[in-house]
């Protein structure tokens, strides 16, 4: 089983299969591609991106469902393309796609979540992109005082 | 902010290098084309935006907090596991002779650990403890 060694969760023993690719980066970071979504039992329902290049680089997500249920997403041809799904196939999110938002954490400011930048994962081939919802008017920085940081443990 | 009406087909200039032209405009869309020497980088605003909110959720700092406070709380979670595994509660079970004391104990813990007679038996109170082995002591 490959070996990651992370700076901020030890060295993990992981499976290949649960990597996600993100075949054209993050912006910012467009030359990091893989990813391995991690939890940790009480991290729940935190999900962790681990950078397979760079044991330091690591992103604080959460499902979009927990931070808005009405959350509409928006995919273009484009997203689908990069994202190998048809576009007559169904979309559900926890069946055939993940809906993840990025957390900022500060230490002086509550956290937020980037509602207009979510990353989609295709769980059937793990491919993965963060699409930007230009037409849905959704905030980088929606507020999360309150609500998933007291999420029970 | 400099406004500026423009129809389609016309432009404007920024600097000498960077040239914008109004290519089509449907209804709350509008279609621009760009030249600018290579060395301009052109970015959709959002791309900007998400480029520097993923930046900024990169930091490392306020993560460490995070998961400490985590562990923190998985600690707490543990105490109060290991507070409840390994305290004894006291249940008293009072009645009248053979009416089903040792009946229902015995109904609880899923086996015949009491033994049941017509006649008068567990007369005496009687501790139920857990162990791992059976054992009975009589004082």
């Amino acid at each position: 089983m490959p070996r990651l060694e992370t700076a901020h969760f030890g060295t993990l023993d992981y499976d290949e299969q649960a990597l996600i690719e993100f075949p054209a980066g993050l912006p910012a970071f467009d030359q990091e591609r893989l990813f391995l979504p991690y939890e940790q039992g009480c991290s729940k329902p935190f999900l962790f991106l681990q950078s397979l290049a760079r044991p330091d680089l690591v992103f604080v997500t959460l499902p979009v469902e927990l931070v808005d249920p009405a959350y509409r997403l928006t995919l273009s041809p484009e997203d689908l393309a990069l994202l190998g799904l048809e576009e007559s196939s169904p979309l559900r999110l926890g069946q055939e796609i993940l809906c993840l938002v990025i957390v900022t954490l500060r230490e002086d400011r509550p956290p937020t979540a980037n509602l207009m930048s979510p990353v989609v994962v295709n769980l059937a081939n793990r491919r993965a992109a963060q699409v930007i919802q230009t037409e849905t008017g959704y905030s980088h920085q929606h507020s999360l005082a309150g609500s998933a940081q007291e999420a029970p443990c | 902010m400099l406004i500026i009406r423009r129809r389609v087909s016309e432009a404007i200039l920024i600097g000498d290098e960077v040239e914008i032209q109004v290519m089509d405009l449907s209804p709350g869309r509008v279609k621009l084309g760009i030249l600018a020497p290579k060395h301009v980088t052109i970015l959709r605003k959002e791309v900007k935006l998400t480029a520097e909110q993923n930046r900024a959720a990169s930091q490392v700092a306020p993560l460490e907090g995070l998961i400490r406070e985590m562990r923190g709380r998985g600690m707490e979670v543990m105490a109060i596991y290991q507070r409840l595994r390994d305290a004894k509660y006291r249940v008293v079970f009072l009645g009248a002779y053979n009416v089903g004391k040792s009946t229902l104990i015995n109904a609880y813990l899923g086996d015949e650990y009491l033994p049941r007679v017509l006649e008068e038996c567990t007369t005496k109170i009687t501790h139920v403890l857990r162990g791992d082995a059976m054992s009975a002591t009589l004082r």
